[in-house]
Parts: C-alpha cells; sequence; structure tokens
C-alpha cells in the first residue's frame, strides 16, 4: 500500500492524510471537500512540501479550527494556554469559503523545540480558552520521526526495536513515562528513586510543570541506558511511592507499543492506529482542563473586589464589614463608589471574606464579592492588559495585633512598631494585660467611631 | 483617589453632549471617569496640543472650527475650577486661547479669572500686569489708553498687596516702579512702592534699598515723606517744625529712618531664609503631590517659627508678612485642611480689629469650603458653622448646613458622599442642642423618628406627633419649617444619627424615670431594618442595659437579638461582644445573683471566631442578611424549601476547592455503597467457608464527572 520506508516524503504525506480521513465523523459534511484536497494535495506531492515554509520539523497539525481565526489568532490561543509556537501555517483550500480567505479548518503549529512539541500535544482534548472548541492536535509525519527527542516515537518499522526508544543523532535512547507525582515531586526526587532501584543507569529524570502556572503536572520522564533496564523499570516501579504517593510508569510513547514491545510493525497497523493513539493513549493521564492563570485562578490572590455598593457603603464601613476575616493591606473604593476593592494580607483571610459576605445585604446593598486586582503602586485603578501573577502572600506567624487592623491607615512609625506575637504560647501576665487593655481600648475605638 | 472637590457639585460639561467617536471628546468622556486622574487630563491636553498645531493657520483663525474651540475652552475652565492653583496650565490656557482666536482680550479675560480665583500666585500676577501694560503699551486708540492705564493702577495695589510679599517677588516690584519710572522720571507713584517694599523681606531686598536710597535724592523730602518721620527729630535739631529743618538735616533723619526699617527688614530676612531655601515646590503641580505633601511639614515649620517671631514683637507689618506666608504656602498645599485651619486659627488669635477679622475670617472660610477642601473633610466646614452661630447668624448657620446636606445626599449631585452627609447632620443637631433645651431637642427628634419609621398607618402617626407636639414649648427664637426640612432629607443612615441623639437626649433629660421611655422605644423600633445596622445604636442600648440599669436578663437577649439578627459589621458585633463579656466578667457575682446562669462568658471566644461552625450565631446573622438565601428560600415551596441556614450551608459547598467561584458541578456518588446495612462482614471472610455467598459491593456510580471537569465559568470581571 506504501513504500516501507518512512523517510520517503511521499510516504509521509499520505500518511498524514489517513489519519484525517479516519476523523471524517468529525467532519461530516465536509468530507467530500477533504477528500478533494486530499487527492490535490497528493498529486502536488513534492511541491506541497514547500507549502508550509520554514521548519517542518517540531510541527503539529491542528485540526478543527474556527475558519474565522486566522494565524495570529492561533498563535494568541497558543501563547494563552503557555506555548510560543514559532510559526502557524494554515492550509489554504481553494474550494474552501471565500469570506475566510481560503482557509481551512486545519492548520501546522511550528514549535522551537522538540520539548514543546511533546509538551504542546498535550493540550490535545482540553478546552480552548474562551470558546466551545477543543483542542485537536497530532504529530506530522515530519515530527514524527525524524525527531529523537524524549517523547518522540520512532515509528521506523525496520529499527526492530519497541516503543519507548529514541534516538538522538542515531543513539537510542530509552524513556519511561512517569504518571500520578505528587505536586511537590521535583527532578531530584525522581532522579533519587529510579537511581537507587537502577544505580548508574539513569540518565536523566525530569517533571513537566505548567509554563504558565509554573506547577508540576503530575508526571514526568525518565531516560534509562537500555531496553532491560526500561522494562524492568516499568514493572519495578510502577506502584514505587514518592514523597506519600504510588508512581505509575509506562513507556513513554505508549500507543501501538502498550503492553510491551512490539518487535515489528506492519506499516499500515503504526498508521491506521496513530490516530487513535493520539486521542485515547499516547499520554495516559486523565486530561483536564488547565485554566489560564487569572485572578480567579491565583492562588496567591488576596484581592477581593465587591459591587453593588452604589455610594450607600463609605471606605470605613467596608473596611469595617471585612476586616473581621483578617489584617487589610488596602481597602478603597473606585471613583463612581460603586466598587470597592479590598486586599488581605493572607490568602485565608481572603478566602473567608469572599465565603462570607458574597450576598450579604449591608446598608441596603446587595454585594457581590470577586476575586480582583489592584495596583498598589498608583492611586488610579488600571486593568493590566494581561493578569500578572501576585507574589506569595508573606508568611505571618501569629498575630500583629489584639485585633486585626488596616494598614493603609496606619502611619509609617505605626507600621515599624507592630510586631508578631503568638496567641497561641503562654503569655506573662504583664504581656497578656497590655494585651487585653490594647484590645479593649481598640474595642472602645471601633464603638465610638463607628459611623452610625 | 476618592477625593471629591466642590466643583464637583457643579458638573460644567454636560456628559450627553459629547462624541464617543471624535478622539478628544472620547478622552474627555474617559476622564469623567475619574477626573482627579491627572493621567488623562494630560493626554488630553497633549492632544488638543497636537490637534491645534496641526490645524493651526495664523492668518486665519476660522480654521479650528467653532466647536472645538469651545470644546477646548470648557475643558480648560473645568480642569482649572478642579485644581485652581495649577499655575502652569493657566498658562498653557492662555496661550491657547491667544492662538484660536488671535485676541489679546481672551487672554487677559483668563488671567483676570486666574488672579481672581488664586490670587496668591505670584506668576499668574506676573502674567497678568505683563499682558495689560503690554496691551497699553500697544494700544494706539486715544480715547481707550486712559481707560488702560486706569485699569493698570487700579490692578497695581490689589497685585502689591496679594503677592508683594512674597519672598520671591521682586519681579513684580520691578515691573511696577519701572513702568512708574517710564511714565514719569520722579514719579510719586513709585516712590509710593518703593516706601512699601523696603520694609518688606524679599530675597533682594538690599537692591531695592540702594535704589531707594538714591532715588529720593530728587524729591523734595519735606513734601514726599510723612511728618511723623521728622517729628521725632525736632528736639535733636533744636527746631518746632519741618521748614526750620536744612534739607542735609532733612535728609539725615530719612536716611536713618530708612537705615532702621532696612535692619529690621533684613532680621526678617535672616529669620526666613533659612526655611525659604528649603521649599522647592511654591506652585500647585498636580502630578508632584507626593512631593508637596512632603514639602508640607517644612512649611508649617517655617510657619511656626515666623508666627513666634510675630508673637514677640506684633507689629501691622509682621503680621501681614505672616498672612502672606500663609497664601504662600495655600497655593501647593490648598487641598490640606490642616493648614487651612492653621491660617484660620492664626487670623482669629492675631487679627486686633474685630470687623476685619470677621471679613478676613468670612473669606478665607468660603475660598476653602467652596473651592479647595475636599468633599470628605467636614472639620472646616463644621467649624464655620461653629462661627456663623457664635457670630449670631443662628439662621446663616443653619441654612449653610441644608446646603451641604441636600448637596451631599445624592439628590441634586450624583453621587451620594455618605461621610460628609451624615457629619452635616449631626453638625446641625448639635447646632441646635446649642439653642434650645435638651427636652424641647428631644421631643423635636422624636417627631422626625415617629416621622420616618411610621410611614404606614399616616392617621395614627399624625395622632402621636400631635401630642409631642403639644407637649413642646415653643421656643420663638428657632423655626419649626427647619424640622420639616430635615425630615425630608433624612435616609436610612442619618436616622441613625438622630436615633442616637434622641437616646442620649432621654437619658439626660429624663433622669432616673429615662429608663421607661428607653426600653419603649427599643421595644418599638428595635427590629427596624435600619436601625439593624446602627452600631451607635446597639451600643447605647447594651450600655443603658449593662452599665446603667445593669438588667442582666435584657441585656442577654439584646446581646443575643445583635449576635443573630442585625446587620451590624462583624468587627462591631465582636465588639459589643466584647464589651457585654467585659460586663459580665466585672460583674460576676451580681450576675450569679440573678440566679441564671448562661454560657456568654464561656461562649465568648466561640462567638467572635471567624469559622461559622464554631460561631454559630453569626452563621444566623449571616443567613438572615444573605440575599442570596433569601431568593432561594423564596423561591421554593415547601418540602423542598431549607430552613435559611441550610441553604447558606448549601451556597457555602458549592465554593468547596474553588473558594468565591461556585460551581454547582461537584461529582458525586448516585448508588450507594456498602453502607445502609450492608455491611460487609469481616468476620464472614475470615472463616474462610462462606466467601462465595458474599457478594462484592457495587462499584461507585458518579455523576456529574464530565460536568466538573469542564471548564469553570469565571464571573466577567468589571461586568457584573
Amino acid at each position: 500500500m506504501m513504500s516501507s520506508s518512512l523517510t520517503n516524503e511521499g510516504g509521509d504525506n499520505r500518511m498524514g492524510f489517513q489519519h484525517k480521513n479516519h476523523q471524517q465523523s468529525h467532519f461530516g459534511g465536509r468530507e467530500m471537500q477533504r477528500n478533494n484536497y486530499s487527492s490535490f494535495y497528493n498529486r502536488n506531492n513534492n511541491s506541497s512540501q514547500q507549502r508550509y515554509s520554514g521548519d517542518t520539523r517540531n510541527q503539529l497539525w491542528m485540526g478543527d479550527i474556527d475558519p474565522v481565526w486566522d494565524e495570529e489568532a492561533i498563535m494568541n490561543i497558543w501563547k494563552l494556554v503557555g506555548f510560543q509556537p514559532t510559526n502557524v501555517k494554515i492550509m489554504r483550500d481553494r474550494n474552501a469559503d471565500k469570506a475566510y480567505k481560503g482557509r481551512s479548518d486545519y492548520c501546522f503549529v511550528s514549535f522551537p523545540d522538540p520539548q514543546a512539541v511533546l509538551n504542546a500535544i498535550q493540550k490535545n482534548g482540553t478546552q480552548i480558552p474562551d470558546t466551545q472548541r477543543v483542542f485537536k492536535l497530532n504529530w506530522t509525519n515530519q515530527s514524527n520521526h525524524q525527531l529523537g527527542d524524549p517523547g518522540m516515537r520512532n515509528h521506523n518499522p525496520n529499527s526492530q526495536t519497541g516503543g519507548g526508544q529514541f534516538s538522538k543523532g542515531g543513539k537510542p535512547e530509552f524513556s519511561l513515562f512517569v504518571g500520578d507525582l505528587g505536586g511537590d515531586v521535583t527532578d531530584e526526587l525522581l532522579y533519587e528513586a529510579f537511581e537507587k532501584a537502577f544505580p548508574n543507569q539513569i540518565l536523566q529524570a525530569r517533571v513537566m510543570y505548567d509554563p504558565t502556572t509554573k506547577q508540576s503536572k503530575g508526571f514526568g520522564f525518565v531516560k534509562v541506558t537500555n531496553q532491560t533496564i526500561q522494562s524492568n523499570a516499568i514493572t519495578e516501579m510502577s506502584g514505587f511511592v514518592i514523597n506519600g504517593r504510588p508512581i505509575r510508569v509506562g513507556l513513554a510513547s505508549g500507543g501501538a507499543n502498550r503492553g510491551g514491545p512490539i518487535t515489528s510493525t506492519s506499516s499500515t497497523s503504526t498508521t491506521s492506529s496513530k490516530f487513535n493513539t493520539i486521542e485515547n493513549d499516547t499520554i495516559p493521564i486523565l486530561q483536564q482542563y488547565q485554566p489560564p492563570l487569572n485572578q480567579f485562578t491565583d492562588p496567591n490572590n488576596t484581592t477581593l473586589v465587591v459591587k453593588g455598593l452604589s455610594s450607600k457603603v463609605s471606605e470605613d464601613e467596608l473596611s469595617a464589614y471585612f476586616i473581621a476575616f483578617g489584617d487589610i493591606v488596602l481597602c478603597k473604593l473606585s471613583y463612581d463608589l460603586n466598587t470597592g476593592y479590598v486586599k488581605f494580607l493572607t490568602r485565608e483571610a481572603a478566602e473567608n471574606a469572599i465565603l462570607h459576605m458574597h450576598g450579604i445585604t449591608i446598608c441596603g446593598c446587595r454585594l457581590v464579592v470577586t476575586w480582583g486586582i489592584i495596583n498598589l503602586t498608583t492611586d488610579e485603578i488600571i486593568q493590566p492588559p494581561e493578569y500578572q501573577k501576585c507574589p506569595p502572600p508573606p508568611g505571618v506567624a501569629g498575630k500583629l495585633g489584639p485585633i486585626n487592623m488596616c494598614f493603609h491607615k496606619l502611619t509609617k512609625e505605626e507600621l515599624l512598631q507592630l510586631d508578631f506575637f503568638r496567641d497561641n504560647e503562654p503569655l506573662t501576665v504583664p504581656q497578656s494585660n497590655k494585651l487585653y487593655i490594647a484590645r479593649q481600648s481598640k474595642v472602645h475605638t471601633i464603638l465610638d467611631e463607628a459611623l452610625l | 483617589m476618592n477625593s471629591f472637590r466642590p466643583i464637583d457639585l457643579v458638573r460644567l460639561s454636560n456628559k450627553n453632549e459629547l462624541n464617543a467617536n471624535i478622539p478628544h471628546e472620547r478622552l474627555k468622556l474617559q476622564i469623567n471617569e475619574n477626573p482627579m486622574a491627572i493621567s488623562g487630563w494630560d493626554q488630553l491636553f497633549r492632544l488638543i496640543d497636537d490637534t491645534v498645531a496641526q490645524l493651526y493657520d495664523k492668518s486665519n483663525t476660522d480654521a479650528i472650527n467653532s466647536q472645538f474651540k469651545q470644546f477646548i475652552h470648557n475643558t480648560y475652565s473645568e480642569f482649572l475650577a478642579r485644581f485652581p492653583c495649577a499655575e502652569s496650565y493657566w498658562q498653557k490656557w492662555l496661550v491657547i486661547e491667544y492662538k484660536l482666536h488671535n485676541d489679546k482680550s481672551k487672554s487677559i479675560a483668563v488671567l483676570k479669572n486666574a488672579v481672581d480665583l488664586v490670587p496668591g500666585s505670584l506668576a499668574l500676577w506676573n502674567d497678568y500686569l505683563d499682558i495689560l501694560i503690554d496691551d497699553y503699551e500697544n494700544c494706539a486708540t486715544p480715547t481707550i489708553v486712559d481707560q488702560k492705564l486706569e485699569l493698570l493702577r487700579s490692578e497695581f495695589p490689589r497685585a502689591v498687596s496679594a503677592v508683594g510679599w512674597h519672598f520671591n517677588a521682586d519681579t513684580l516690584w520691578d515691573k511696577i516702579i519701572q513702568f512708574e519710572l517710564k511714565l514719569q522720571l520722579q514719579s510719586q507713584e513709585a516712590l509710593a512702592y518703593y516706601k512699601q517694599v523696603v520694609r518688606i523681606p524679599l530675597y533682594e531686598y538690599s537692591r531695592y534699598y540702594m535704589h531707594f536710597t538714591e532715588f529720593i535724592k530728587q524729591f523734595d523730602l519735606e513734601k514726599s515723606f510723612d511728618l511723623n518721620i521728622f517729628a521725632p527729630h525736632f528736639s535733636t535739631y533744636g527746631v518746632t517744625s519741618v521748614e526750620q529743618l536744612t534739607n542735609e538735616e532733612k535728609k539725615t533723619i530719612v536716611d536713618s529712618h530708612y537705615e532702621s526699617l532696612f535692619q529690621e527688614t533684613q532680621k526678617w530676612v535672616t529669620a526666613v531664609w533659612p526655611f525659604e531655601s528649603q521649599i522647592t515646590r511654591q506652585f500647585f503641580i498636580p502630578t508632584e503631590i507626593e512631593v508637596i505633601a512632603q514639602e508640607t511639614s517644612k512649611w508649617i515649620e517655617y510657619l511656626d517659627a515666623i508666627i513666634l517671631l510675630h508673637k514677640e514683637s506684633p507689629t501691622p507689618v509682621s503680621f501681614d508678612f505672616v498672612s502672606s506666608i500663609f497664601e504662600r504656602s495655600l497655593i501647593p498645599n490648598c487641598y490640606n485642611e490642616n493648614l487651612w485651619l492653621k491660617y484660620i486659627a492664626f487670623i482669629n488669635k492675631y487679627e486686633v480689629d474685630e470687623k476685619a477679622k470677621d471679613i478676613k475670617l468670612t473669606s478665607i472660610f468660603n475660598r476653602a469650603s467652596t473651592l479647595f477642601i475636599p468633599l470628605e473633610e467636614t472639620e472646616l466646614r463644621s467649624l464655620y458653622i461653629k462661627y456663623l452661630s457664635s457670630t449670631g447668624g443662628f439662621s446663616l448657620a443653619n441654612e449653610y448646613c441644608f446646603e451641604w446636606i441636600k448637596n451631599l445626599d445624592g439628590s441634586t449631585f450624583s453621587r451620594y458622599l455618605k461621610k460628609p452627609y451624615l457629619a452635616f447632620v449631626g453638625y446641625l443637631i448639635d447646632l441646635w442642642e446649642n439653642h434650645m433645651s435638651s427636652v424641647d431637642l428631644c421631643l423635636i427628634t422624636l417627631i422626625i423618628i415617629i416621622d420616618f419609621f411610621d410611614k404606614v398607618d399616616s392617621y395614627n402617626k399624625k395622632q402621636e406627633i400631635k401630642l409631642v407636639d403639644s407637649s413642646l414649648k415653643k421656643n420663638s427664637k428657632f423655626d419649626y419649617g427647619y424640622v420639616n426640612t430635615l425630615s425630608k432629607v433624612l435616609n436610612a443612615s442619618s436616622i441613625c444619627i438622630i436615633v442616637s441623639k434622641h437616646l442620649h437626649l432621654l437619658l439626660k433629660s429624663q433622669g432616673p424615670e429615662s429608663y421607661k421611655a428607653i426600653r419603649s422605644f427599643y421595644n418599638k423600633y428595635h427590629e427596624e431594618d435600619a436601625l439593624k445596622g446602627s452600631t451607635k445604636f446597639w451600643k447605647f442600648m447594651v450600655e443603658h442595659e449593662g452599665i446603667i440599669k445593669f438588667n442582666i436578663n435584657n441585656l442577654r437577649s439584646i446581646i443575643k437579638f445583635i449576635k443573630t439578627k442585625t446587620n451590624l459589621p462583624k468587627s462591631s458585633v465582636d465588639a459589643l461582644t466584647d464589651l457585654v463579656y467585659d460586663i459580665y466578667t466585672s460583674n460576676y457575682d451580681a450576675v450569679l445573683a440573678v440566679g441564671q446562669i448562661d454560657d456568654t462568658v464561656v461562649r465568648h471566644w466561640n462567638d467572635v471566631d471567624n469559622s461559622l461552625s464554631i460561631n454559630t450565631d453569626a452563621f444566623l446573622r449571616f443567613s438572615e442578611n444573605n440575599y442570596l438565601v433569601d431568593d432561594i428560600v423564596s423561591s421554593k415551596r415547601p418540602p423542598v424549601r431549607l430552613s435559611k441556614e441550610e441553604e447558606l450551608k448549601r451556597l457555602y459547598k458549592l465554593n468547596i476547592g474553588n473558594p468565591g467561584i461556585m460551581v454547582d458541578k461537584s461529582p458525586n456518588v448516585v448508588n450507594s455503597l456498602i453502607f445502609d446495612g450492608k455491611h460487609i462482614s469481616l468476620v464472614d471472610i475470615g472463616d474462610g467457608n462462606n466467601t462465595e455467598k458474599l457478594v462484592p459491593p457495587e462499584t461507585p456510580m458518579f455523576r456529574n464527572v464530565e460536568k466538573a471537569n469542564q471548564a469553570i465559568e469565571y464571573p466577567k470581571y468589571l461586568n457584573i
């Protein structure tokens, strides 16, 4: 049916289209059109290689794109999920809708390096931010076999090797996929765990991190020296406990090769299983939606936005309602007095406040409390174009005063005098008395200075 | 950021007239969102400059259409009404006005307006006089030349009295004196100005003294100088009148007189120099508010030192000098209420002439109150009310109060400024208190309260009001129309001020029997929504029952109501709980004597806790005040209707895992597992024989797994 060697470019292209035919059910009515195109494309086999310019390695095929999107839009989508593609090429189809400049519904996305490709393809099946669509991704024939970097399958059926073997510069490498890692497992921990079991056989261990949140994705790859170690590790290390969690070990590529190395594969089985691989098996973890980092998802955000004040709540009253949950760094109102901004010192306080205050009626106003952004440096509230990650809140040991306080109302001298005390440690009588008196005076200030 | 200025009471530009498709009008619309942000204004002025530069055609003033001209005019006048002390913007404006109309009179009008609004600005006076002099000198029409000279001569003294004492006023003095000398070499006017300037501690004070000594040589000293200068020296020279003195003698007398004045001036200059040299911001620059704020303390040190000097040897000259420093400091610090108050205190203390004092104080109060002091700050305005009432203007003070209350209550002004509004309601009541007995005011406040709360049953209400009214001894000095006016401007917040005042008056006026009236008041009104949010009301009740009457049963029911039913801030509830705890613990014997023991003391730390599972009273309170819960409860019918607490718990549950974002998609197991009596007995397994009888438990079935894995919908930022 096709040439046996996958280094043949014609064969590659063919393979690329075969998996698309596999997708017929997804495309429904457009099937014919696609077939037309594929035959057209096949005819222009050799010249078509120039159609998407630049380096065709490190590429991914991306399907089911909205015809409205242009190259830039797709580029932005990838940036949104934390990737920096070097190039996006939407394939033009002369039969397609003229309104979209002949854009068809798939494209090729180039990435700077194989590692990025590997990371990117894990987005397959996840939701594209701000849309109803999901990423539909696949290897391109080029990225499949011309690369030998971690995570890339070697499809050469003649190579007589199993899955999980990679070659770099002709030298085979053997990789393992390690899943179910705890969030605190680092490269070093992973390496140590494998190195203990297989001394001097581990070349590299790497945990995958989300580029936007900088948090572990819960899986990683381990490179070992040879195939025996590779297969032994799968059996021996599966269920091994790292930092209190049993890990899962498999071949890095999985796919048709799951369940043990297959010594020979017919070219047809490789190609036909290709789409399935991507759909189901390549990355054996549950694809969970990874939301973009914003004020709602940033675990360090301590700023709340309070809406619906309609100028009936003064700044002091707002802080009086919110201060009970923790020390407030800043509390202010927008110029139109409709919106309040409250920044807490600790995340705990902010979470408590948002839980309790959302939906409360104060002074006849129905509050809506959500996570927000506030610019501390200027007096004006500016909406930054992109969400800036919050620095982690400072570590707080104990309390700063007998009752919570609002820092922006203190003078510099008062701020410098603040000192932590631990409310869970025994105090001396004078300390305790001092604290009691301080609390009493604060209590009386609250009652005397109440606006109403 | 939230400083509203008096200008906000009068909106200069109408928002509706602006067209968002025109770039500069769109910018103006953005500025209207927050007119205190200077960056927006600067952007707009740059755009105006660029547009004008593009369109400008010297020969044709109509190259720029009149609509745009009007827009520029409105923009600048609104900006400068907001920041009147921003000198550089006045200067920008007059240049652009001249460019647009090619008409000097437009620029003159701008500057005249400027010096009227900010009389303390030296730069503006310099510009104003420059342009007037230029206008006079280039005037070719003989009929109006005289008018122009007259105008100049009338503006000179104004300039001198306004900024002549400015430490760097040499530019102004030079301008005036040179103008007079140009008209006439032996100018009497110039001599008069010289006489003034040598007494003023200017940076270039010695230059003027030198000029002066040269200049007077041309004059007949006898005619040009006051008799008072010569008279003390008659005995020295053995004469009885000025005529008998020789010219040489006259010159010696005048010289020595002015030399002593020079030494006096020198003393002042030495005293002020250390301060003057430290102050770098003499002008108000909107972008440098922080630098100005840092220098405020230097100004205050300066003023304190000079006031001390004035106190040691008060003279009219030193008084004028201190006043001028105040005026100058109030240009960069024009929004600083404390400095204005300091100025008022100085005038009040050191101005000897009562009439002049009244004029000066009224002018300062008006200027500060209507142009500068942010609306949120009310101390100076309250002082003005007291000043008015102490100088016999009770009705003026009332009107002033009402004017502010109406300006701030949100009906005329687009924003309701709660804090100053409440402050003025309080000032008004305080004002009344000083003018009538507490019994009368107590009745008046009661009428207002009945009028406010008992809206439904108007017949009964009228009866009740009539009853109270009849017991009121009418005071002829007090206009009872004010009561009606006040009733009309009250809202749910300000009524709390009245209630609090009423209760205190009850306590004060009715002595030991007051508790009956207070308790019946409580029974009648404590469930009113307005009072549920009033810390003052609840504090009064807790103190009344807990400290004055010491009725533990009442105190207990009050604090229970506070903790479970009110709408107070949690910090207030915690404070009141603390107060009750204090009352309990310091009177524990008495509490025990009542016989009933309760858990108030034991539960105290629970009652101030943040966790609602510990602080159960707070949980009740939150469920009582949560409108989401209310909406859910009222939308359901029994039997699915749950209690408010249950609904609130369900709401809280939606936040699990993602605080602040309610997700109604948590996966749950739908089949019952080994529970419900289907336990597998381990004993049976241990037997080893019965294993085949064992039925493995069902595998769990899930619901909402796919939903839970979907993207979370976040609330749209800023669009709720």
